[in-house]
């Protein structure tokens, strides 16, 4: 739920920030739009240079989260049309990500639907050093008809832990979309996009050295309570792969006489499964995930200046994990996020607009662990007021800034447990109930500043800050930072 | 007049409102309807759960029970369960009928066991008896019953209190990797007699013939004398060392043996302190010095009239009859690793150990009461029950918990 840019649960639930933990804006952009519109949406070419910092700390955060993050991209990336039918675009980054404080979990998302987790005795900083590519090209296939787009990403990394047992991790992310897109008439287009994701991690502890003077303790969870535990292990082994396919339907209609429909559904499916042990694999649990999502945005303007915008998002997901030696289903997850509100965008005819934004989110979340007999139900609601003021281009300094304010309000919740329960149960899953149950109240504030006409200079600054209503936990901040050096070039087609 | 801008916005807007408010109050409750529809809590109910429940029946079928307490079913018995795969552990007492029920427990192999200790009147003096049972590996993954046997033995007069194999971990000034020679084996009376500990064999025991007659030993020392010359009065320990020297001069963390009671002696380069007497060598299969493994091994204590009576295995073991087995325990360093126990549940119905070698980690035996000034210490043939793990070794004495 924590996001400091109030994205739609679409993008928040997208598998490349769910499941590869990857926070690229830039890559979260391209992997949940069309690529095919890329062709006509790019109006102009360009070299891009930019530096992306994403920094979260404060113990508003469950158990197994970090205490503090920093998530940094220097990415170089630029587009190019092919002859008149075909734009090439690409990028290239590098990522420098620290963890602080993070508790026995080795895997790099413990949080997103995973009941089967390996982890160690340890609560240490992990380092992450990756590079990622992204490739993507659009053609014109019916000049200003029919389009079609690729777009590929790969992502490699390592993740090691600075202390005792000194786990390490490699990851390999690749995300193929390819989609095609349709224009009716000015009127209309409609495009549909299909995803294909394979998500590898490689967790390994290594026998380590004696002179550590100290035993590691292995963890392997397997829902809320009562994991494995293993002593006396010098080493251990986990292959964690995830593979999935979505399809997305989108659209643009101006069929109204004075409102626009935006609009696209999603659905896609993941299965992921776990083997330890190296030559003779051993399965440690499998999930399979299914989840739907649309979005819908009407636009009304109002006269010639003003804007009313409609907005609903909905997310829902379904999970059902299987316990590897008893092949019975002993976990699942049920989630719904919904949201809509309403934006007024008024005074551009005065130089400047006036963003008000009202915004009610619902949630619900369910978790059931039948194997120890645990179930967490936490449903919320969540009520947004945004207030966004933005100077347009006036030819060389466009300024926006926004101001908001967040009130969270947990419902009927619900926790049942077992009559007894483990050390994993009191030392992880109780925290997070407490972390699920909470209200809060949160401040954000963004501004977005960009100057220079043949090469712009843009900075981005979202700020969030979660105050939650528990004398357990403290605070929750987030700060993003962008800059962004981009060469504006001569349309060539 | 000519109208300002706001003017005019306010009046689009107006025009607007009026001309299209059908559409957009249908856009508006279309959206608003789609947001609180699904917003509906859900109602949830306790989750389905495979916990399930265990009923162990304890019964003595040896007729001890019935003849002194009128039943077969033993009633008031602890009764301990431990579930292989979790480490998770549960107790309860038997009921007058001898049943003992676990709620809601893991779906899991277990090992089940159950102890009662009893004062009975024999010939007008009075006996501790303790009736013990084990079952193990049981397969517990629906609602079950369960019958577990127990038989009456005397506790055990002399035991293993305490096993040092573990070694220690390389420290300065020498930064030994893999320092063994450390290691130890402690041994109390724990009856109310002297005890003499001549000819009593200390042996580790080859895995693979838990289900046989014979303790395969890979190694078989002996303690000296001819019949009485080393009494072990009661409440009172002998230290067996592996070599009998100061060992902290080598690791600082490591102990001081040089005062031990014996010391296994395998022949030069072996170290030798000339002061402490010798354990007698029987059989050594392999290596510089007796070396109890640091990673999973079972030593035993027992005593035979002739321990060349029985000859050799294949694979150069001395073959040492169970029956005569006095004490054992089988430690691992992985608890997990139930299947590969040495010794069978008669002498050993548990696990002990499960730390990783090289860090000056013990075993030693529980306390089980005090009798006046003197400790007890428990005994249910079952190291889980009855061991417990030390961060560091205290030869020649005890730690209670």
């Amino acid at each position: 739920m924590l996001s400091v840019n109030a994205q739609s649960p679409i993008r928040l639930y997208d598998p490349m920030p769910y499941h590869a933990g990857i926070f690229l804006q830039a890559v979260i952009d391209q992997s949940t739009a069309n690529p095919s519109w890329n062709f006509i949406d790019d109006s102009v070419t360009s070299v891009k240079y930019s530096f992306q910092t994403l920094s979260t700390n404060g113990n508003f955060r469950r158990a197994m989260d970090p205490n503090g993050i920093s998530d940094n991209y220097w990415t170089a990336s630029g587009s190019k049309y092919l002859g008149e039918k075909s734009l090439f675009y690409g990028s290239f980054s590098y990522r420098l990500k620290n963890d602080k404080d993070k508790m026995w979990a080795q895997n790099r998302q413990p949080y997103t639907s995973l009941p089967f987790i390996l982890a160690d005795s340890s609560t240490g900083d992990w380092e992450l050093n990756g590079l990622m590519w992204n490739v993507d090209i659009s053609r014109e296939l019916i000049r200003d008809k029919l389009y079609s787009g690729l777009s590929i990403f790969y992502n490699v990394d390592e993740r090691y832990q600075d202390i005792f047992p000194r786990p390490r991790a490699n990851h390999r992310d690749m995300f193929v979309n390819t989609g095609i897109g349709y224009i009716k008439d000015e009127k209309s287009r409609i495009g549909t996009m299909v995803k294909y994701y394979n998500i590898q991690e490689s967790l390994t502890t290594s026998k380590y050295s004696l002179d550590q003077e100290k035993t590691p303790i292995f963890y392997k969870f397997r829902g809320l309570d009562t994991p494995l535990i293993f002593r006396g292990e010098t080493s251990e082994e986990r292959l964690y792969s995830i593979e999935g396919a979505s399809l997305m339907i989108d659209g643009l209609v101006k069929h109204f006489d004075l409102a626009d429909i935006d609009f696209s559904v999603n659905y896609g499916i993941s299965h992921a499964d776990n083997v330890d042990g190296g030559a003779y694999p051993i399965k440690q649990g499998k999930w399979r995930d299914q989840y739907g999502s649309y979005s819908l945005t009407l636009l009304f303007a109002l006269g010639n200046t003003n804007c009313l915008k409609l907005f609903s998002n909905g997310f829902t997901r379904n999970l059902d994990a299987e316990h590897p030696d008893l092949h019975l289903d002993i976990y699942s997850e049920k989630e719904k996020i919904f949201n809509g509100g309403v934006t007024l965008d008024m005074g551009r005819q005065h130089g400047w607009m006036l963003s008000p934004t009202a915004e009610f989110l619902s949630r619900s979340f369910k978790r059931v662990d039948t194997f120890n007999g645990i179930l967490d139900y936490f449903p919320g609601r969540l009520g947004r007021f945004y207030l966004k003021m933005d100077i347009p281009d006036r030819g060389f300094t466009d300024f926006n800034l926004g101001v908001g304010f967040d009130k969270y309000r947990v419902g009927d919740d619900k926790v049942y447990i077992p009559r007894n329960v483990g050390f994993f149960y009191q030392n992880v899953t109780m925290t997070d109930e407490s972390y699920y149950s909470s209200d809060y109240s949160a401040f954000r504030i963004s501004e977005q500043l960009s100057f220079g006409k043949k090469r712009r200079y843009l900075l981005v600054l979202d700020y969030l800050r979660i105050m939650p209503d528990s004398d357990m936990f403290n605070y929750r901040e987030q700060l993003q930072l962008s800059l962004i050096v981009e060469d504006m070039m001569r349309k060539s087609r | 007049m000519e109208l300002s801008s706001a003017e005019k916005s306010t009046g689009y807007l107006a025009d607007i409102m009026e001309n299209n408010i059908n559409k957009v109050f249908v856009s508006i409750l279309i959206v608003v309807i789609g947001l609180f529809i699904p917003a509906c809590e859900e109602n949830v109910s306790p989750p389905a759960s495979m916990r399930l429940n265990l009923a162990v029946n304890v019964v003595d079928t040896t007729g001890f029970y019935y003849e002194h307490f009128g039943s077969d079913l033993v009633d008031s018995a602890d009764v301990y369960i431990n579930s292989i795969s979790y480490y998770t552990n549960n107790d309860t007492i038997s009921d007058s009928l001898g049943a003992a029920q676990f709620i809601q427990i893991l779906p899991d192999r277990y090992n089940i066991s159950a102890s009662k200790r009893v004062k009975v009147n024999l010939n007008n003096k009075y006996f501790d008896y303790i009736l013990n049972g084990q079952v193990q590996d049981v397969s517990i993954f629906q609602d079950n019953t369960i019958t577990l046997y127990v038989y009456p033995s005397l506790p055990g007069q002399l035991l293993f209190s305490e096993i040092y194999y573990n070694g220690s971990p390389p420290q300065a000034p020498y930064n030994i990797p893999q320092y063994f020679h450390d290691q130890f084996t402690e041994i109390y009376n724990n009856s109310d007699e002297v005890i003499y500990l001549d000819s009593i064999i200390i042996s580790d025991v080859d895995y693979g013939h838990a289900e046989e007659d014979f303790v395969y030993a890979i190694h078989a020392y002996m303690f000296p004398g001819s019949g009485q010359d080393y009494p072990l009065n009661p409440g009172e320990f002998v230290v067996v060392a592996q070599d009998a020297i100061d060992h902290t001069t080598a690791v600082p963390s490591s102990i001081d043996l040089s005062g031990a009671d014996f010391e296994y002696y395998v022949g030069p380069p072996d170290v030798d302190n000339p002061d402490i007497p010798n354990m007698i060598k029987l059989h050594h299969k392999y290596g510089v010095d007796f070396l109890y493994s640091v990673f999973n091994d079972a030593i035993v204590m027992l005593k035979v009239k002739d321990p060349y009576a029985l000859g050799y295995s294949q694979f150069d073991c001395l073959l040492l009859p169970f029956s005569s087995v006095i004490d054992g325990v089988d430690y691992r360093d992985n608890l997990s690793e139930i299947e590969y126990k040495r010794l069978p549940s008669s002498i050993d119905a548990g696990l002990t150990g499960g730390f990783e070698s090289y860090q000056n980690k013990s075993i030693q035996r529980k306390i089980d009461f005090y009798k006046g000034d003197r400790i007890i210490l428990m005994d249910n043939n079952n190291s889980s029950i009855d061991f417990q793990v030390m961060d560091r070794p205290t030869p020649g004495y005890i730690i209670g918990e």
